[in-house]
């Protein structure tokens, strides 16, 4: 059983150059496909992968597929896992009974806190995760100290989710999922619904978080900040890949597929 | 809303302590246990681990539900009780659930009903309401010539009413049997002012009933065949990037459940289960003061210390009924407004069927695909 | 509408005491209550005595305790009344309302003493079935989440509501809890996604 550590590696995850490290990729997605029950089409054949500490923003319309996608990754979709895994996590196939531990590797945070947070208190909602890998005692409450610290909620032990503000919330969630021990954070939407200073305050946590993250996301400007390279989803299908700046510098593309070239990054191409 | 908020009470069927004595305490615990227990074994084998969260989520909303004001006469304003409205979208067994948390928390958290009454109050709210309620829905529906949907509607509208009624009655029976308040006192007051306030339950659970067919109607049918309803899980992004994955093939809820409704979770023995309560809280809470014991019943039940133990006037015979005309024709002119009130729930959840369920006939659009 | 407020309560020996412990006391008190005579009498001193004492044992405010109490007349003289209506039974009438709110008190202060959370863990000692542990906990997590989402749709339809008739009133909340269970459905299917991933089975 692989020991919750909190995911606490040293280094913080820096922002790499736009190229993949060498080594086995923390997540490796090929030839991605899912189909509605209707029959229309979801995924189409998506395939990237990320390095073991990079940070890639996953773009796209509404409808695009970023939810479905993210799904995926933690192996809630499909309902019935193929024999021929198109997701790889640290080289490990997701197939049916790898589903347990790719689970624990792979920490999804959901849109809505108020989803991921079920328990009476924020002591009880971290330790959900750890008390399913077996932690207990005083392991436990150290792991939910150190998580909680990690997210800048020291003391918060004790309080009871529905008095908390929704970056509290969010912050709490991300507590939980951290207490898992993930090597690759899925996020999404995280900052949608916070006010600017949660905002600032999520995006400074989130910066200093080692390990591989994959953010789906409308907040463009997080992306700039945040990630070193960038997908772009439309209907199912991956469009486009590359480094952040210079697609998200791209005005036509970013217009052809629902987005638009964040205002920041006007001042460095201002006839684009 | 600053400071802390008590909900206001708002049904006068739910008891608190010190109005029931020990016999009918034990006697309605042990119906509503067995009750509560029959519910619980149904779940546990046919719930699926992915409709878990939905029994909480239930209670949750029932509790909200039942904090909305719904306007009635001259700026009074009535609330819903949700037992039978519960029934229709879980099954009856995962309603006795939901309405049995309900009542817990109302009782801890809120001190709203008595917790020695617990027992009763399960039993009035949580069996006969909503069973007896969901019983009278099933068998309105099938019998109703009308297409799919108005048929539900109407069969909404008059359990409510029903359930509603059904349950004050076993309600003044306990008040009876405890010696409380006699049952020419008790059965009246009880029955008349549900028998009024029933026609509110049934148009909101009427009303409900209809806005959850419109906008899912497959939510319905898990209901109907006595299981929980599987939410739409549409995938895409119909809220701003919520993530619901998209279901695959699953069990098709659309079989069968034209007309007749195919049993896809509930099965006869089960549902007779909570049936065979229901006539037995009814033999025991009400029938001692609503017919003529034959001489062998009644000498049984003194022994047994039911009757006799409150006075005499509680039991009467039918040659009292001749005797003393004025006093048992209160009873009887209950009952008579009884019957007339079904008639005119029934005209009513009809009307009300017809009326407003045209929109239902269309058929549903397609998923949306993302804004 | 909120949940009890049960960070700022103070810290006495009765809040401190096992909720297991404090659950049994109180259907103890409450079954004696409701087993006095008919009557009042000076037996009805006893426990009025052990409540009095817990209620000043346990701090409680006297508004906090007083509103609630006062709120509850509503409910329990509705009911007793009926025992007024007949002469058979009118001589209970003091007694019971007394009975009824001693037996109010005593959860007044099991409710003051012990958060819910801990009430929970109570009864999953006293082995109450695992299904309705969950579904109570869920429940009162979910309470102030719906209730708001509810108050959100009320205000929204109310904004584009421009009559007094009671009809419109009537559709309105139709259809907004209509779209509430709706909602619920999906949030809970959600919550199973959620704590699926973070390794529930």
């Amino acid at each position: 059983m692989r020991s919750a550590e909190c995911g606490v590696r040293n280094g913080a995850g820096t922002k790499s150059e736009g190229r993949s490290d060498v080594g086995v990729p923390a997540l490796r997605v090929c030839e991605l496909s899912y189909c509605y029950p209707q029959g229309r089409a979801a995924l189409e054949k998506v395939s990237f992968s990320v390095a073991p500490n990079e940070c890639i923003g996953v773009l796209g319309p509404n409808g695009a597929g970023k939810s479905t996608l993210l799904l995926h990754l933690n192996g809630l979709l499909p309902e019935r896992l193929p024999k021929e895994p198109s997701i790889r996590v640290e080289d490990q196939p997701l197939v049916a009974n790898t589903v347990d531990l790719i689970r624990q590797r792979v920490g999804l945070l959901f849109q809505d806190p108020d989803d991921q947070l079920i328990s009476a208190s924020v002591f009880e909602d971290v330790a959900f995760g750890p008390r399913q890998l077996g932690v207990s005692g005083p392991d436990l409450q150290g792991l939910v100290k150190r998580c909680l610290g990690l997210v800048g909620l020291e003391g918060f032990d004790g309080r009871e989710p529905h008095r908390l503000s929704q970056g509290e919330k969010r912050r709490v969630c991300l507590a939980g999922v951290l207490a898992c021990g993930p090597s690759v954070l899925v996020l999404d939407e995280p900052t949608s619904g916070l006010d600017p200073r949660g905002r600032r305050e999520f995006k400074a946590l989130l910066r200093d978080l080692p390990g591989a993250k994959l953010i789906a996301t409308h907040d463009l400007e997080l992306v700039v900040d945040l990630c070193s390279r960038v997908l772009i989803l439309d209907q199912g299908r991956l469009v486009a890949e590359g480094p952040t700046l210079s697609l998200l510098s791209n005005q036509e593309l970013m217009l052809a597929h629902g987005l638009e070239k964040p205002h920041s990054l006007f001042h460095l191409h201002p006839h684009q | 809303m600053g400071r802390e908020e008590k909900p206001q009470r708002q049904h006068i069927m739910h008891l608190p302590d010190g109005f029931l004595d020990a016999k009918t305490a034990l006697l309605s615990t042990g119906v509503a246990g067995a009750g509560v227990g029959l519910a619980l074994r149904q779940v546990r084998t046919t719930l699926e681990p992915r409709q878990m969260p939905m029994l909480g989520l239930a209670a949750a909303f029932v509790f909200a539900a039942q904090m909305l004001n719904f306007p009635v006469a001259g700026g009074t304003s009535g609330h819903l009780l949700g037992g039978v409205l519960t029934a229709i979208l879980l099954g009856p067994a995962a309603a006795v659930l939901v309405m049995t948390c309900v009542l817990i928390v109302q009782c801890l958290v809120f001190n709203d009903g008595g917790l020695l009454a617990l027992g009763a109050n399960v039993f009035n709210m949580a069996i006969v309401n909503a069973c007896g309620g969901y019983f009278v829905f099933r068998l309105l529906k099938r019998l109703a010539r009308m297409e799919n949907n108005r048929a539900t509607v109407f069969a909404a509208g008059f359990a409510g009413w029903f359930g509603t009624v059904l349950a004050s009655i076993t309600c003044a029976g306990q008040l009876a049997l405890s010696g409380q308040s006699p049952w020419s006192v008790a059965f009246p007051a009880m029955a008349l002012i549900h028998i009024l306030i029933g026609a509110g339950e049934g148009l909101a659970t009427a009303l409900i009933t209809m806005a959850v067919l419109r906008a899912r109607p497959e939510l319905l049918a898990g209901g109907q065949a006595g299981c929980l309803p599987h939410g739409q899980l549409l995938a895409g992004t119909g809220e701003a990037g919520a993530l619901r994955p998209a279901r695959s093939a699953g069990f098709s809820r659309q079989d069968g459940l034209g007309g007749t409704g195919g049993e896809l979770c509930a099965s006869r023995p089960r549902l007779l289960g909570f049936g065979l309560l229901i006539s037995l809280g009814l033999v025991v809470f009400v029938a001692p003061f609503a017919c003529p014991w034959p001489d062998g019943l009644q000498a049984v039940a003194k022994a047994l210390g039911f009757a006799g133990q409150a006075a005499p006037p509680l039991i009467k015979g039918p040659v009292s009924e001749y005797r003393l005309p004025f006093i048992n024709s209160l009873s009887a002119a209950t009952a008579v407004a009884g019957v007339i009130g079904a008639i005119l729930a029934f005209i009513g959840a009809y009307g009300l069927a017809r009326l407003l369920a045209p929109g239902l006939d269309a058929p549903k659009k397609d998923a949306p695909s993302g804004n | 509408m909120r949940l009890p407020e049960t960070e700022s309560r103070p810290c006495t020996l009765l809040h401190r005491a096992p909720p297991r412990v404090k659950l049994v006391a109180a259907l103890v008190l409450v079954t004696g209550t409701a087993l006095l005579p008919r009557r009042l009498g000076p037996l009805y001193l006893a426990p009025a005595a052990v409540l009095g004492g817990l209620w000043l044992a346990s701090r409680m405010p006297l508004l906090y305790a007083l509103r609630r109490l006062l709120l509850a007349q509503t409910f329990i003289l509705g009911i007793a009344l009926l025992s007024l209506l007949s002469p058979s039974a009118r001589p209970g009438f003091p007694a019971t309302l007394s009975k009824s709110n001693l037996c109010i008190l005593a959860l007044l202060v099991l409710g003051w003493t012990t958060p819910f959370p801990e009430l929970l863990l109570a009864l999953r000692r006293l082995r109450l079935p695992s299904v309705m542990l969950t579904t109570l906990a869920l429940m009162y997590r979910y309470l102030p989440v719906l209730a708001e989402e509810a108050r959100r749709m009320e205000r929204a339809r109310a904004s584009r509501t421009f009559s007094r008739k009671r009809r419109i009133a009537w559709q309105n909340l139709g259809a907004i809890l209509g779209r509430l269970f709706v909602r619920t459905a999906d949030r809970a299917e959600r919550i199973y996604l959620a704590m699926c991933a973070r390794g529930w089975r």
